[in-house]
């Protein structure tokens, strides 16, 4: 079984995000075997009882037509691989869902 | 026992002119966190069914919660609960910034119970563990910043904390709010004539006791970390600081999800003219915030010239804007400034004050109400002068029409008929706020289910749909809302308990709260059980308006938003396709899909035993 999660996230600064997916892993005892960070983008690989998982972003800083009025700000491209079983999957799942949960109401 | 609670909560008889203190349970700390968690439990205990919002038999509840008035930012809130005399949901909550919520944990309360009603008009003053009952014959019938000033004056202290009711809400209207600090509101269900009803005019606070912490190196160390993540956010440290709330109006007319003219279209070409751009480079004198805030999106402004030349305060806020703007098809802010300041001196609801008057509006527009209603006034979309006078109308229930719209919408329905109740926009009887459904279907969903009726704060769909947060996601589809408008209930539920201001949600996730919680409280939160605590509060509220009747035929939208094709904007041709995602809401909640009732199963897997079996009993 194999589970990817796609998504695409404004305003929140990618290195945020890459201590959202950290703490992710460390939630579902995963052990961060490598972080990769470069100029535009970041990567995390991570295994828990041979279960591969692995995570990676890349980002671009510009002005979103839509809200111009934030100025320049990150469109990042988070995608997430595992290769668990479904109960870890959904768990995965799930514990993605929560750590990234953000925003409220004006 | 935790910390972060004081332990107590007051329970006052104005009936018998009684008070006393009841400890909170510590499982009701673990299971319900506070605030809105702790006034669902007790109205679903001891809420009589059937009764009338503004009887004796109903209970005014207080709260805050175990992050209010810490360091944690944004922590100076609080909120009111009851049966409201406004909606058909029952639930009754409204929620306020401003200054008094921590006080009234420094005064030696988690919370306040209202039972009865005084014979005459009293206020509360609440000091260091110590209640009096106090005359307020004097105060009767004061304004908001008369009575403040009043207060502080008898009580010889300038920083005393005092929450209120205007006017309005001693007339009853049924719009009518509780304040704080002058310009801060408990806004929505009509809490504020709760108040009224128990000739309750204020409640003063002032209190020198501490917020115990667990761990304190812990949790400021956590509190550190997440004030770096909201300057390093893009909306609460850039966009909220800069321009207000009203940073808003033109990325929501953008998308086609301004409402404008009674929510008939959702874009406007003139939007900028009440936009937060526009309001920084006109009628911004300073930026303002609530105590403890860290953004400070609050704006003090100053009309200096035109009709409305002196108009001096806070605001307007997004939601105001919009509901004096839009909503009643002006786009001036000077006119908005006015009719929110005779919100703020008389105690009413901006959105629904806005909202109702734009469906009057529309009422004249279409002949359904005339002249003779209005007493001569023009009340047509664009007519500024007209929205301020009937905003001063509704307040003080003056003239025909002043009076019927002081009642809500669906009162003044009934009284007016001719198929005006089909323009109602709003949801159990509270008028929508800002977001037009048509343009933002996720958030549509989040309109038709929110326990309290239409609401924008019980699910903020528009942070995926216009905001890309926490995943862009198209707002015309209905792909996925179901799923990520359960989170977010549950979120803000959670936060609603805690009890700080939403808006740090803009930078934190359920994961940062833990990391805060934990060592403040001693119970060990993650993310995940917070949410479950989300989860339970949720349920619990609805199953305290499921007891009384509503459901799935309530979780609705007004006509317009799923029958009447978008007219204009990027949602032109577009309806909201509302019971395909309910169908899917109600399945993931573990909800009855029929008839919108948890099941036993849910109820019971959240540790709700006895509302397990009310609910086998209504299905």
């Amino acid at each position: 079984m194999w589970l990817l999660e796609r998504r695409t996230i404004y305003l929140i600064p990618p290195h945020t995000l890459l201590e959202d997916v950290k703490r992710i892993f460390k939630g579902l005892s995963i052990n961060i075997k490598e972080v990769k960070i470069e100029k535009s983008s970041w990567r995390i690989l991570g295994a828990k009882n041979g279960v591969l998982v692995k995570a990676a972003l890349s980002f671009t800083i510009k002005q979103i037509n839509e809200l111009m009025i934030f100025g320049e700000t990150s469109i990042s491209e988070l995608e997430v691989y595992s290769e668990g079983n479904e109960n870890f999957n959904k768990m995965l799942k799930r514990r993605i869902e929560i750590g990234l949960l953000r925003a409220a109401g004006v | 026992m935790p910390r972060g609670y004081l332990g107590k909560i007051l329970r006052i008889n104005l009936t018998a002119g009684k008070w006393k203190e009841e400890s909170v349970p510590e499982d009701w700390m673990k299971k319900y966190l506070g605030g809105s968690g702790f006034a669902a439990r007790i109205l679903y205990d001891e809420l009589p069914l059937g009764i009338d919002g503004l009887s004796p038999e109903n209970k005014l509840i207080f709260m805050t919660g175990p992050l209010t008035g810490t360091f944690f930012p944004n922590s100076g809130r609080w909120a009111a609960f009851g049966k409201s005399p406004l909606t058909t949901a029952i639930w009754g909550e409204a929620h306020s910034g401003g200054i008094w919520g921590p006080e009234l944990k420094y005064a030696g309360f988690d919370g306040i119970i209202v039972e009865g009603k005084a014979e005459k008009p009293v206020y509360l003053w609440i000091h260091d563990g110590k209640v009096e009952i106090k005359d307020a014959k004097h105060i009767w019938g004061k304004d908001v910043f008369d009575t403040d000033a009043i207060i502080k004056e008898e009580l010889g202290d300038e920083t005393v904390k005092s929450i209120y009711i205007g006017p309005a809400g001693e007339k009853l209207v049924r719009l009518a709010c509780i304040m704080d600090n002058l310009y801060r509101a408990a806004g929505r269900c009509g809490l504020g004539a709760v108040m009224g009803s128990k000739n309750l005019k204020a409640i003063a606070c002032r209190g020198g006791k501490d917020i115990e912490i667990v761990d304190p190196e812990k949790f400021m160390k956590a509190v550190d970390i997440i004030l770096d993540k909201m300057k390093d956010n893009a909306i609460t440290g850039n966009a909220l600081p800069t321009y207000g709330t009203n940073v808003l109006t033109n990325i929501i007319n953008a998308a086609g999800a301004w409402p404008v003219y009674n929510f008939q279209q959702g874009w406007h070409p003139e939007a900028w003219k009440d936009s937060g751009e526009m309001l920084r480079d006109t009628i911004l004198v300073k930026n303002r915030g609530c105590r403890f805030c860290w953004i400070r999106c609050a704006r003090y402004s100053a009309i200096k010239s035109g009709p409305y030349a002196g108009v001096v305060g806070e605001g307007p806020e997004y939601e105001t804007v919009w509901a004096f703007g839009g909503q009643c098809g002006i786009f001036r802010l000077d006119a908005i400034q006015a009719a929110n300041m005779l919100c703020n001196k008389y105690g009413i609801d901006t959105i629904s004050t806005g909202n109702i008057i734009g469906w009057a509006m529309e009422l004249y527009d279409r002949g359904i109400i005339t002249d003779a209603d209005t007493e001569g006034i023009p009340l047509t979309f664009g007519n500024h002068e007209a929205m301020v006078e009937f905003t001063r109308r509704i307040a003080l229930r003056e003239g025909k029409l002043g009076d019927i719209l002081a009642e809500g919408w669906l009162k003044a329905a009934e009284k007016i008929g001719k198929g005006s109740e089909r323009l109602i926009m709003g949801v159990k009887g509270l008028g929508l706020p800002a977001y037009e459904p048509r343009g933002v279907w996720g958030h549509a969903l989040s309109y038709a289910t929110s326990i309290r009726g239409g609401c924008h704060l019980r699910a903020y769909m528009i942070a995926p749909e216009i905001l890309g947060v926490p995943k862009k996601m198209d707002p015309l589809t209905a792909e996925g809302k179901a799923e990520m408008l359960k989170f977010f209930q549950e979120y803000f539920a959670m936060i609603d308990s805690a009890l700080v201001c939403k808006f740090v949600s803009f930078a934190l996730t359920p994961d940062d709260f833990a990391s805060a919680l934990t060592p403040l409280t001693g119970f060990k939160f993650t993310g995940e059980e917070l949410l479950k605590i989300g989860e339970r509060v949720w349920n619990l509220e609805r199953m305290i308006q499921c007891r009384e009747g509503v459901g799935r035929k309530d979780d609705t939208l007004p006509d317009r938003a799923t029958k009447e094709p978008a007219p204009v904007g990027p949602a032109k041709g577009k309806t909201v396709p509302l019971e395909l995602m309910l169908d899917e809401h109600y399945k993931l909640r573990g909800w009855d899909i029929k008839t919108g009732i948890p099941t036993p199963a849910k109820l019971r897997e959240l540790g709700l035993d006895k509302e397990a079996k009310d609910a086998a009993k209504l299905l």
